[in-house]
């Protein structure tokens, strides 16, 4: 069963830069789903399309019925309402979501990461990790039905990255459906059951890890990157200094 | 590199990046933009119309006669409208734009010293700010100049004088403002961005307070332009009086220009150490889609820039009550609301970040309109309340009539430019176009509303029908801006 289907998903930029090309696949209910391709490949206008914020050009975005209006999304850009409290942004996020909000719970997230102190200050006091740790508690005490993550670990330490991905699981296994992009393939490789690969709009390869590294005869993600991306640059930078 | 080469190429770097921000700007606002530059040069002709019509003939009376001394007072009353537009435009940019600089931090950390980094600064202001003046000026006063019966070189020296003193004052005006914030770094006060502004306010208002009480804007000092009058004006009765004045006049626009010089070797950037208390954090959130209306209140109340321009209000209208009494009539209290009203123009930029969250929640985009909008009328109307106390025990009969419907139609304009160009401390060309705005139509749509009151003779009930008339548009437009600007985009 799947939470959302794109079926034939196509951006055209004007004049006529192709971003997304013929793209469809399907989430699964209660997996976590990685998305991962070169900058460019068209990751940021596919996760748009689906949040609603573009508009595409033709292809359909199919919801599954009950979670068309439960899904969060964490940007990559640290945008967050500057002059709210840590605290309070995780109770207007409730309020929005009406759903409830412990203090308890509140409490306990901040407290794995170790930014008790910092929650009743203003956000605008607050360093990028912390916002993105602030954005990781709020997934967690909304639990939507399907939650859309762009560049999770991006700015956090390796403890963070760490108590995120068991977060993200804990998530999966409480009944919510993920899905994610990443440049951080090992975590990609870690955390997903269900892998997709992007390259200038078009998707590559799409299915389970290990559907993929056997169908490309790899023993890792990053292996079948290489091989499936065929990047000249990337076999240049390993001459460079030879 | 040498010094000189290293100041051209970081001066190159921040035009360069400046124009491309604004290139992009524009290109994202040409609609908004267009409108707003049709709108502002259909006042700015027509205030220049009533300009032309009201000054020719005294113009032409006082440059027909062969009375010198006609001649030298006009240049006095023209430099002293030039200060006050002068004043006026950097009292707005001080008000929305504070004291950010966005490429300030990026020179730093390039290795240009704060010496380069203050004279790009400086420049920058002073150029743009002037440019505005420039264009007030040439299209308000030349077409009352040019019509004269004149030589036309003496035209364009007068025309020059009036640029000279705007110039001048604008210097000056940013030595003050430099000298403040040097003051409260050095004696590490807390809260810079709010004090600067509430210091340069008082010292501001305290100055143009001698200013016109001793006269001193007419007797040289402050008006440069009285330099080139000894050009213009060779014989003017009372020549030894004049010429002393001169010499002060010199020597004060030459300590000025000195001391604005020599400031620029001190580093005068800050980084603020204390951050304002967290206000209203017991509030709690509304539930369902309305808690973005307690959203907005707590966001406003803890603006720096509200705070701060709050504050100013109060002090200004208690210096005011204080000295000068007398100014107390129903038209006063216009300039009391526009203060709190201000809020309108920060209230759009709050929902940016949290606007992705609106689109995959599926909100309504007139719920998020009418939240915001609310929530600022509710904002302006406690504060206003709050300002009008200082009054319960006078003797002043406030029109409360007149005073809603100005409150209505200033808040309704300022939701149109607030949702057009919403300002935050990150969104530096939105602010920057806000004060370009505010200084090229504010004073025409003065000039012009003051006329069409005396022309019409129009009842009270009128005009309160005209203003509430205006208001709804002003509102509907709004509406259709933020539905225009926040839709999902092809």
């Amino acid at each position: 069963m799947s939470v959302l289907h794109l079926e034939k998903l196509n951006k055209i930029y004007k004049p006529n830069t192709v971003a997304l090309n013929s793209v469809s696949f399907s989430i699964k209910l209660q997996s976590i789903t990685g998305i991962v391709g070169p900058n460019g490949s068209g990751k940021t206008t596919l996760l748009n399309c689906i949040i609603r914020t573009i508009k595409q050009t033709s292809g359909e975005i199919e919801w599954d019925e009950v979670l068309d209006n439960d899904f969060l999304y964490i940007p990559d850009e640290n945008i967050l309402p500057e002059l709210l409290t840590g605290k309070e942004y995780l109770c207007f996020l409730g309020k929005l979501y009406n759903k409830k909000i412990d203090d308890k719970n509140i409490a306990e997230l901040s407290t794995i990461f170790s930014i008790e102190k910092e929650l009743n200050n203003t956000i605008s006091t607050y360093s990028y990790g912390m916002k993105k740790k602030i954005q990781i508690i709020a997934s967690c005490l909304i639990k939507p039905g399907l939650l859309i993550l762009d560049e999770p670990f991006r700015g956090l330490d390796v403890e963070s990255i760490i108590i995120t991905k068991e977060l993200l699981k804990g998530l999966q296994y409480s009944g919510s459906s993920i899905f994610l992009s990443s440049h951080d393939i090992s975590s990609i490789e870690q955390l997903c059951s269900e892998v997709i690969m992007i390259k200038l709009g078009n998707i590559v390869c799409n299915g389970s890890i290990q559907h993929i590294l056997d169908s490309n005869n790899a023993d890792c993600l990053e292996e079948v990157f290489v091989k499936l991306f065929k990047n000249e640059n990337i076999e240049n930078a390993q001459k460079y200094f030879n | 590199m040498t010094n000189s080469n290293k100041l051209f190429l970081a001066s190159k770097l921040v035009i360069i990046l400046n124009y491309r921000d604004l290139k992009k700007f524009i290109k994202s606002n040409l609609f908004y933009l267009s409108i707003a530059a049709i709108i502002g040069l259909m006042f700015l002709s027509l205030s220049s119309l009533v300009i032309t019509k009201t000054l020719s003939p005294i113009l032409q009376f006082s440059f027909s006669s062969d009375i010198n001394e006609n001649k030298y007072v006009l240049l006095k009353s023209f430099g002293v409208s030039i200060s006050i537009l002068s004043s006026i435009s950097f009292l707005v940019k001080k008000l929305i734009c504070g004291n950010f600089s966005k490429h300030t931090k990026m020179l730093k950390m390039y290795g240009v010293s704060n010496l380069k980094i203050s004279i790009i600064s400086r420049c920058g202001t002073i150029v743009i700010i002037d440019l505005i003046l420039s264009i007030l000026i040439l299209i308000l006063f030349f077409p009352s100049i040019y019509t004269l019966d004149v030589d036309f070189k003496f035209k364009l020296l007068f025309v020059f004088s009036l640029l000279l003193q705007s110039i001048f004052f604008l210097i000056f005006l940013d030595l003050v403002d430099r000298i403040i914030i040097g003051f409260l770094i050095k004696i590490q006060a807390p809260f810079i961005t709010v004090f600067s502004k509430i210091f340069f306010i008082v010292i501001f208002a305290s100055m143009f307070y001698c200013i016109f009480k001793y006269k001193i804007i007419e007797n040289h000092i402050f008006n440069p332009s009285f330099l080139i009058s000894s050009i213009i004006f060779p014989s003017v009765d009372n020549v030894s009086k004049m010429y002393a004045g001169e010499i002060i006049s010199f020597l004060f626009l030459a300590i000025i220009i000195l001391l604005s010089i020599l400031l620029n070797f001190i580093d005068l950037s800050f980084e603020e150490c204390f951050t304002l208390p967290v206000i209203l954090k017991k509030l709690p959130f509304i539930n369902g889609d309305f808690c973005m209306l307690t959203k907005t209140i707590k966001e406003t109340f803890r603006n720096a820039e509200f705070i701060s321009n709050y504050i100013i209000t109060t002090l200004l209208i208690l210096i005011l009550y204080i000295f000068k009494p007398s100014l107390y009539t129903n038209g006063i209290f216009i300039y009391m609301i526009l203060f709190p009203v201000s809020t309108f123009l920060y209230s759009f930029s709050y929902e940016n970040s949290v606007h992705f969250l609106y689109i995959t929640r599926k909100i309504n985009t007139i719920k998020i309109f009418i939240t915001s909008t609310l929530s600022s009328f509710l904002i302006s109307t406690i504060s206003i309340v709050i300002l009008l106390q200082l009054f319960v025990y006078s003797n002043f009969n406030i029109n409360y009539y007149e005073l809603i419907i100005d409150g209505f139609l200033c808040g309704s304009i300022f939701i149109l430019l607030g949702v057009v160009f919403p300002i935050n401390k990150y969104n530096a060309k939105s602010s920057t176009i806000m004060v370009i705005l505010l200084i090229l139509l504010i004073i025409p749509i003065g000039i012009v509303y003051s006329q069409l009151l005396t022309y019409f003779e129009l009842s009270s009930n009128v005009i309160f029908l005209i203003k509430l008339i205006c208001s709804i548009i002003l509102l509907l437009s709004g509406f259709l801006s933020f539905k225009q600007k926040y839709i999902i985009k092809e």
